[in-house]
């Protein structure tokens, strides 16, 4: 491998994450080429000015306000929602309810009116077949 | 590694309390991963205020899309993913808001060392064997502000939080190979970037 190839793969070599075969490569020129021993030891210096910077800590107001929007975002939702379908213990019943009562009364309407319509039925039968006997008489 | 399994087990206990509409229990993930999700947002935008908005965002459009959360990988992966997204996002704002107001040659310019006035400082050779400590870090921050979003990224994420390859190429939805190169470029950039200070520390 030339010195490019190498130096593209040094900093998958400082975590250990090239095959070994790369790795004995990479140890065996690193032994005879300064440029690539320099490459990498710049490479290591890198990393650690990185690792250098600091954690910072998040402002004590930041979980507050953040949970400050999501009740509103939950409170929001729930309302519009909840006006249509919620409680659920509470609307089912009563559409349960509702839904015998119309059946109910459906039935009732049905059974109270069929008399009538067997009535409003009877003349129209007879007058049709009124006619009938009297040809067959004649 | 048994540590991250057992907060892993905890995170997904809340995700799911969360979903039956528990509040409180999305208060605790808040608690638990704000110090990483405010760190990572830093060091992506370069601004603590513009971060704490960032992270504010990420939280809410968490909470939004938990239902979107299918556990394939771990809700601290999916959660970070959002942040950098949002980060990322966040960023382009800012720099399409500079572009758009324009320069003046009052500005500050952006340099790896933050932002300095237009006036140059004196070029005494000297000058960068003074610099203290936090102007180190301040440099070091300007030279990761000076990278390409998906360069900085993966910076971040492997040499300031020290997350996995795996996690990594979750995180960013890309395969680990292109972790790993991104990761080889930019430290490439950074080094050249760092190259003043290379010599004898």
């Amino acid at each position: 491998m030339e010195c490019k190839d190498i130096q593209k793969r040094l900093s998958a070599y400082l975590e250990k994450a090239v095959s070994p075969q790369q790795k004995t490569a990479i140890d065996a020129h690193l032994k005879r080429c300064k440029r690539c021993r320099q490459a990498l030891a710049d490479l290591k210096k890198t990393i650690r000015y990185v690792q250098k910077l600091e954690e910072v800590e998040p402002p004590a107001w930041l979980a507050q306000r953040v949970m400050a929007r999501v009740r509103a975002e939950a409170e929001e939702k729930q309302g519009i929602v909840k006006r249509l379908f919620y409680p659920l213990h509470i609307k089912l019943p009563l559409e349960a309810i509702a839904v015998i009562f119309i059946a109910v009364g459906t039935l009732y309407i049905f059974k109270t009116m069929q008399p009538e319509m067997r009535l409003a039925r009877i003349p129209t039968e007879t007058k049709e077949m009124a006619p009938a006997p009297v040809t067959a008489a004649k | 590694m048994k540590g991250k399994k057992q907060t892993r087990d905890e995170d997904l206990e809340y995700v799911s309390l969360c979903r039956q509409g528990d509040v409180d229990a999305f208060e605790q993930l808040v608690r638990r991963h704000q110090k990483r999700m405010i760190n990572i947002a830093y060091r992506i935008v370069g601004d603590y205020d513009e971060a704490c908005e960032v992270v504010q965002e990420g939280f809410i459009s968490a909470y939004k899309n938990i239902k979107g959360f299918k556990g394939k990988a771990k809700f601290a992966t999916w959660l970070y993913a959002i942040v950098i997204n949002c980060s990322r996002n966040r960023l382009k704002q800012l720099r399409s808001r500079r572009y758009r107001e324009g320069c003046s040659i009052d500005d500050p310019i952006m340099t790896p060392d933050g932002e300095i006035p237009g006036d140059p400082p004196s070029s005494e050779p000297s000058a960068l064997d003074r610099l203290e400590a936090r102007d180190i870090k301040q440099h070091v921050q300007g030279c990761i502000n000076t990278l390409d979003a998906e360069f900085k990224e993966v910076i971040v994420l492997r040499d300031l939080q020290g997350f996995s390859y795996e996690e990594i190429s979750a995180m960013l939805k890309v395969p680990e190979g292109t972790v790993k190169s991104r990761l080889f470029r930019a430290r490439e950039a950074m080094r050249a970037c760092l190259q003043d200070f290379m010599g004898d520390r």
